[in-house]
């Protein structure tokens, strides 16, 4: 029976299919078959910073039932700041009664004696995020671009995303980020680094300006101030001082100086999103194949260790068990002899459920 | 024709990590559990479909018994052939998916939202905001409050019978009004359970904005909850909710008639029957320790209280527990030296990598600490919505329970029912007698799910379906570290003899194997009660476990060394009396 674990792609090239969807229904910009930049605007859509109600009876000083023969917009028009809404003249036009909207935006409801406006100071704007052809447009909803080039996973992000050009600092896959390596040449530039241990290298990066931060591993304690930065960060492979696995390495010094898309939405194990980096390269040839999903763990297969003695160490399935056996801690689990990269290292027995597929 | 039911169940469980199917067949005159096959869930990414794990479960399922219940296109076979192929019944119970955002609405925050607090916490949901009187936020406010909620549950608990009407007519006019902007652009489920004048107003203010839900007030007088028929509603909402969020749960249920029950209700349903079975002053206490979420069962003559952490549990939502829980707390159960860093980033690797497993020995004492942890979290949460009245004068102890049955794969999949032991000993802290039973299928929310409509094949498969780990005597009382509290004498029926001088800050395990009786005697030094009342000793009948009989001389609640060295000195000496190594 086929033993299915997770897995991360740590892909050269493949072709890339994303959704870029808005929150709400708003406006689709490029048609299908359309290339696109990074930076285009694909969607816009109006999405309210916060809403009012209005009284609009109190103000008229009319019933609930009779406010509707007193408006002057209507559901789902636009209203600007001080802009009447409803007005009530009585005793021949001597008094007279005006409601306005107290913010620009659109009036959204106004039955049951009350006005509902939406407070809109600029649409919201859905960038491309990646170079690539539109190969699908859902009207009112956004667009599916197509690309070819790397992809790499992680396990955490901080919900925001950025596309500039890359550069990998430090000389090794674990090699942590100290102050002396930030220099101001790096300002706007997506920074790649084995771990971020140091307080006073944290501290720099924020002075330097960077535009995004990729590590292998993350020291916890920093993760409360990351989640507030403006620029996005993710980690690739977890928390400690393990830094990257030795193919994300060399995925991203191989591409060092390149531009791609940093998108770090947080880890959600239930609808799948997570945070990745998109390297856009070019392919002359015959279009490569779609990242592999799903597949069985098997003999052959790249895997990384996501616990114990060897984590974080990449290698090869030598071997699976087709029965459960005692570890060390006296669990019993099916296990795959992994034999690893680092020549040093021997090879070792490793449960299932403690390895990841590299893809 | 028989005259006793021989249909074959297929039980399927559907949790965050782990998919089981469970088969029970008549043997011998008797329903009897078969064998289970367990496969990691399919639920998540890239299958996002339910079935793959289920066959993949079935799959073992079908290699351990040899019985084929399901045909070459993995189709269940229904019904079953004489020959023993297939299946009659098919019973689904689920924990998989996000926990339900809900919103709650109602009078009082210390009235009528608190029970709605409480009756919402028996389930997968998580309560994203609340609006009552009480509420001192501005309308504009209030409504954004809704909107960023993003409820997919409104829970409206208002008034009691003939209570005021008003206040809450307008409260509910800004929640129907935001429900017109929710960010999802879904409806959401609204479950009315107040004033029952207000019922027709109620459902006429949110017709158009989701399907309406009633159930019988749940405070009909101040001070009186009444919870059956709205948790009857909620199960239905939630099971509405599952069936469209989780790929192949409707195709599944068509096969069963529509029946799926929350993994949580379910066990709740065996709990309560243990307790009602055993008929005791005493409680009996049900937990469940899963990937994402944990559960507290507890009975007390006969009523049932259910407390879920939807969003707490010892994998995917482990890094919820580092705000609810310090690190002392979560290193004390360690025996070795650790930072404060090592505990936040392995909590933190836990959550992005839930399914893994200890390898090593030390990796097991950090699973086992997170796994007590994240239960003593749960428990904190159950015991604050259990009536005083069961709580006793020592609020800080858990109430008498007869009877700890566990569950989940932490206690399972334990390498040692010594350690599951341990495990609930050490979270749940309890008092008096208890006996310790483990779930080592996960059979119970099977069982609980048959309660109502196969009663008889639940009393016959109990047996036999649970590992008696053995009982428990816990001392109460204060001492010194090291004195004597309590003499115990065993002698088991196969003529064996055993006697200890049990020292305060000890765990001492006696044997008595699983199937054997004895007598045990226990004397206690004065002040100290080891369940018979302070300083009384007594002779008792006692039934063997997996772990033999168990003496918990180390105080209640535990007591530990302030020095570290000599706090994970004692917590090597229990692991090592417990079986275990460091």
């Amino acid at each position: 029976m086929p033993y299915i674990p997770d897995s991360s792609h740590v892909t050269l090239l493949a072709t890339l299919r994303r959704d870029r969807m808005l929150p709400a229904s708003g406006e689709v910009i490029p048609q299908a078959g359309q290339h696109v930049e990074a930076v285009d605007v694909v969607a816009r859509a109006v999405i309210p910073d916060e809403y009012r109600i209005l009284d609009l009876a109190k103000h008229l000083e009319v019933s609930k039932d009779k406010t509707a023969a007193f408006m002057v917009k209507q559901n789902g028009d636009s209203v600007k700041k001080g802009e009447l809404l409803a007005v009530r003249k009585t005793l021949m036009g001597l008094v007279v009664l005006p409601v306005a909207s107290p913010v620009d935006g659109v009036l959204v409801d106004s039955g049951k004696g009350k006005a509902l406006v939406a407070a809109v100071s600029k649409p919201f704007e859905l960038r491309a995020g990646m170079p690539g052809n539109v190969i699908n447009r859902v009207e009112g909803r956004g667009v599916t671009i197509e690309a070819t080039g790397a992809l790499l996973q992680g396990v955490w992000g901080n919900g925001k995303d950025h596309y500039s050009v890359m550069r990998v600092l430090g000389n090794g896959p674990r090699n942590p980020l100290v102050a002396d390596q930030l220099e101001m040449n790096l300002r706007g530039v997506i920074l790649a680094v084995g771990t971020l241990q140091d307080d006073s290298a944290f501290k720099q990066i924020a002075e330097v300006g960077i535009a995004g931060l990729i590590v292998g591993s993350l020291k916890s304690d920093l993760l409360p101030a990351l989640r507030k930065w403006s620029i996005p960060v993710m980690v690739t492979d977890g928390f400690g001082a393990q830094g990257f696995s030795a193919p994300a390495y060399t995925l991203l010094a191989s591409n060092t100086g390149r531009e791609l898309w940093l998108n770090a939405p947080g880890l959600n194990h239930y609808t799948g999103a997570r945070p990745e980096v998109i390297i856009p390269l070019p392919t002359p040839g015959q279009a490569p194949g779609v990242p592999a999903e799903g597949r069985p763990l098997d003999v052959g297969q790249r895997v990384r260790v996501l616990r114990g003695n060897a984590l974080g160490q990449v290698g090869t399935v030598a071997a699976l068990s087709d029965r459960t056996i005692a570890l060390p801690s006296g669990a019993r689990a099916k296990v795959a002899l992994v034999k690893f990269d680092e020549a040093n290292l021997p090879p070792a027995s490793v449960p299932f459920a403690n390895l990841e597929i590299l893809e | 024709m028989a005259d006793y039911p021989t249909d074959t169940i297929l039980a399927l469980d559907f949790g965050a990590s782990n998919t089981r199917a469970a088969l029970f067949d008549v043997v011998e005159g008797a329903y009897r559990f078969v064998a289970c096959g367990e496969a990691p869930s399919t639920a998540k990414p890239p299958f996002l479909d339910i079935s793959e794990g289920m066959r993949h479960a079935i799959f073992e399922l079908q290699a351990v018994t040899g019985r084929i219940v399901m045909d070459q296109s993995a189709q269940l076979i229904l019904p079953a052939t004489p020959d023993g192929t297939g299946i009659d019944i098919v019973v689904v119970t689920s924990s998989v998916g996000p926990a339900a955002r809900a919103l709650l609405v109602g009078l009082l925050p210390e009235v009528s939202v608190e029970s709605a607090r409480r009756l919402a916490g028996s389930s997968y949901i998580t309560v994203k905001d609340t609006l009552s009187l009480g509420d001192r936020r501005k309308e504009e406010k209030q409504f954004d409050a809704v909107v960023n909620a993003d409820p997919e549950l409104i829970f409206i608990a208002g008034g009691t019978d003939n209570g005021s009407r008003e206040a809450l007519l307008k409260l509910l006019d800004t929640v129907s009004l935001a429900c017109l902007l929710l960010p999802s652009g879904q409806s959401p489920r609204v479950l009315y359970t107040g004033n029952p004048l207000l019922k027709d107003k109620v459902t006429e203010l949110f017709t158009n904005i989701g399907p309406v839900y009633t159930a019988a007030n749940i405070q009909p007088e101040l001070g009186e909850e009444v919870f059956g028929p709205a948790r009857v509603e909620l199960a239905k909402i939630m099971s509405e909710l599952r069936l469209g969020q989780i790929g192949g749960l409707q195709a599944l249920t068509q096969i069963n008639g529509g029946g799926l029950q929350p993994t949580a209700q379910a066990e709740g349903q065996i709990v309560r029957y243990f307790n009602r079975a055993t008929n005791s002053s005493g409680g009996v206490l049900g937990v469940n320790v899963g990937s994402a979420a944990t559960s507290i069962a507890a009975a007390f003559q006969g009523e049932l209280h259910l407390s879920v952490r939807a969003d707490l549990g010892v994998g995917m939502n482990s890094g919820n527990l580092l705000t609810e829980t310090t690190v002392d707390q979560f290193t004390r159960w360690l025996p070795f030296e650790t930072s404060a860093t090592a505990v936040r980033e392995f909590i933190l690797n836990k959550s992005v990598y839930p399914h893994t497993v200890p390898a090593e020995v030390a990796d097991l004492h950090w699973e086992y600490a997170l796994a007590r942890e994240v239960l003593r979290a749960a428990l904190r949460t159950a015991q604050a919505r259990w009536p005083a009245q069961v709580l006793g004068p020592r609020s800080d102890l858990l109430p008498r329970m007869d009877l700890i049955l566990g569950s989940g794969a932490v206690l399972s999949h334990a390498p040692r029912p010594a350690l599951a032991a341990m495990l609930l000993l050490d979270a749940l802290q309890p008092i008096g007698v208890t006996n310790l039973l483990l779930d080592p299928h996960h059979l119970l929310a099977a069982l609980g799910a048959l309660t109502h409509t196969h009663p008889m094949t639940v009393v016959q498969a109990l047996d036999g379906a649970l590992l008696s780990l053995g009982m428990v005597f816990s001392v109460v009382g204060d001492a010194r570290l090291g004195n004597v509290v309590c003499t115990a004498k065993l002698v088991s029926d196969t003529g064996g003899e055993t006697t200890v001088d049990v020292k305060f800050g000890s765990l001492e395990v006696l044997p008595l194997p699983l199937g054997q009786d004895g007598k045990l005697t226990l004397k206690p030094r004065a002040g100290v009660d080891v369940g018979f009342g302070p300083g009384r000793g007594k002779t008792v009948s006692v039934s063997g476990g997996a772990v033999g009989l168990i003496v918990d001389a180390r105080g209640r609640p535990l007591v530990f060394p302030k020095a570290a060295d000599k706090r994970q000195a004692l917590v090597a000496d229990w692991i090592r009396k417990m079986g275990g190594s460091v």
